[in-house]
């Protein structure tokens, strides 16, 4: 394996090039998404159960609890595009920002930049991530009994 | 006090507990880890490396043509480096302390080379090094005019003389400190007598395991560039900066002056990466506390909103606004105690994982505690706006809604 060649990312791999900074800000990072989507679990319980009315009116009218769960999901997923978005210009802003403290050292600053893959995982993970952030909100908001609001109103 | 009501209270949302808790045991482990970080690298950043370093620049000249003659242009040179009104000393070496680039050999100090070496880094220089340089002479004495020796630095290097740091000395002799001064070691299976010691002397590069181990040698290369460290008197430094180049640059046609640079700004930028990750991991603390109080601000108002009936009632049946506040304040209080509990557990284990897996030093005792009682005091701030205005809610609700 002495003369065996590589092309440039399996190099990065094998001298393990990678530094440790960026694996400790990755784990980091994902404890961050936690610690939001933690937060989202908790705005969506209230905003969907704030909207118990007009489910229950919905479903008094004969609305499939399928076709209900699926309105919500994409009720979450459209959030968390709208999120991915916003974070990604925010993203650009630091991107930006890490420049400048890097100074003009144009060999790494060349290199900073979004790319396509990094702004499509962004927006999958976003809108993935709330919508499985929404899960267990959206149960709690579908399995209402309809009879209780109805009355209530 | 209403400890019982509270607890009741709280497990009828055990969602939003566990959901507001949650947040706050993986913030604290950012929060803790994250100032671990930072506080590891500003430990590193702010190792000396025994130079006077707001008062020392360098640069190097490069001759060319047929008529350049290296040896009399650095002696010339240095002559007029030294002389100018605000200059302590001036010398030549072949490597910038905290630069990141340098020379190393490998020493013994027995003369087999089938044992292993110890590290040093090497700074080709001459007896105007320890001045220069600012560096303290524990032991032994400086080296003399004589000792210089000069060579191309195509030849196989050979020198007999050194000062070595004291932490190479120690290194080479164990528990003999300054008494290792007259001992030998050898290089490339020849001797060199250690003449001095000196304090502190860092190698070149900040990140290496041997940055304490190395050594000044009177030795200077005949090539047509050579590298010049300069040490001002306070204050003197900018204006020299500038004069000095002017002055070598007019001095000799025959070559040119390049990388003039204070040895602040080398390691400014030596130290880049680690002051980043350090302002980087500021922001990402700043962010997360402010989400999670807002995580934190939001179940208090929600609530508050649902529980307003309750909270009139209270008030008409004679509690007073102080009793409200604080009945928020302590449900804040206990979701935030298993917040920090959780968030203690969860530091010291990651904690654990990044010292095993990137030989990172483990975490003094106090930073977990601290951390738990700096997010208990961030969530009754938290919790402060949200209560006052749970506290001035009027009594007449309670009759009004019925």
């Amino acid at each position: 394996m002495n003369n065996a060649l590589f092309d440039v990312e399996e190099w990065l791999m094998k001298e393990e090039v990678l530094p440790n900074e960026t694996k400790i800000l990755s784990a980091l990072a994902a404890m961050l998404l936690a610690v939001c989507l933690l937060n989202t679990i908790g705005l969506l319980l209230s905003k969907f159960l704030g909207k118990s009315g007009e489910i229950g009116v919905r479903q008094a009218l004969g609305a499939h609890k399928g076709s209900l769960f699926l309105q919500h999901v994409i009720e979450a997923g459209f959030i968390g595009l709208l999120g991915g978005i916003l974070g990604l210009a925010i993203a650009a802003a630091g991107l930006e920002g890490v420049k400048i403290l890097l100074g003009e050292n144009l060999m790494l600053t060349d290199w900073i930049h979004l790319n396509p893959t990094v702004v499509a995982v962004t927006l999958v993970l976003a809108v993935l991530a709330t919508i499985f952030a929404g899960f267990y909100p959206i149960w709690r908001a579908c399995s209402i009994n309809p009879a209780i609001h109805l009355k209530t109103q | 006090m209403e400890i019982g009501p509270i607890l009741r209270a709280l497990s009828r949302n055990k969602l939003g507990v566990i959901l507001i808790s949650l947040q706050i045991a993986f913030t604290m482990t950012v929060m803790v880890n994250a100032v671990f970080i930072i506080n590891e690298r500003s430990k590193l950043m702010a190792r000396p490396s025994g130079l006077d370093e707001p008062n020392t620049f360098y640069l190097s000249s490069t001759g060319f043509g047929d008529q350049f003659n290296s040896e009399v242009t650095e002696r010339d040179d240095l002559e007029l480096l030294r002389n100018p009104p605000g200059i302590i000393d001036a010398t030549p070496t072949n490597a910038i302390p905290v630069s990141g680039s340098g020379s190393s050999d490998g020493v013994r100090i027995e003369n087999d080379p089938t044992l292993p070496a110890t590290p040093a880094a090497v700074y080709f220089t001459d007896e105007h090094s320890v001045n220069t340089m600012n560096l303290t002479l524990i032991a032994g004495e400086n080296f003399s005019a004589s000792d210089m020796t000069y060579q191309s630095s195509n030849e196989r290097r050979y020198y007999s003389k050194a000062i070595v740091t004291l932490a190479l000395a120690e290194k080479l002799f164990p528990g003999e400190g300054l008494a290792a001064v007259g001992k030998s070691f050898y290089r490339d299976q020849a001797p060199v007598q250690i003449v001095g010691i000196v304090e502190r002397l860092q190698a070149p590069w900040p990140n290496s395991f041997f940055v304490e181990q190395s050594m000044l040698v009177p030795l200077n290369f005949t090539n047509a560039t050579s590298t010049y460290l300069i040490r001002t008197e306070p204050g003197q430094r900018d204006r020299l900066m500038v004069e000095i180049e002017e002055t070598l640059a007019g001095n000799n046609p025959n070559r040119i002056i390049r990388g003039l640079k204070s040895l602040q700004e080398t390691r400014e930028e030596s130290y880049r990466l680690d002051s980043s990750m350090a302002t980087i991991l500021l922001v990402v603390i700043v962010t997360l506390v402010f989400i999670t109080s807002m995580g934190i601000v939001g179940l208090a108002v929600f609530g508050i909103n649902r529980r307003r009936n309750q909270i009139g009632t209270r008030r008409a049946l004679g509690a007073t606004q102080l009793q409200i506040m604080r009945y928020f304040m302590l449900e804040n209080f206990f979701v935030s105690g298993v917040g920090v509990s959780i968030g203690a557990v969860l530091t010291i284990a990651f904690s654990i994982a990044l010292s095993s897996l990137f030989e990172m030093p483990t975490m003094s005792w106090y930073y977990t505690p601290l951390g738990m009682l700096i997010l208990i005091a961030i969530g009754q701030l938290a919790v402060l706006g949200p209560s006052a205005r749970a506290a001035r809610i009027q009594p007449a609700i309670a009759t009004r809604s019925i």
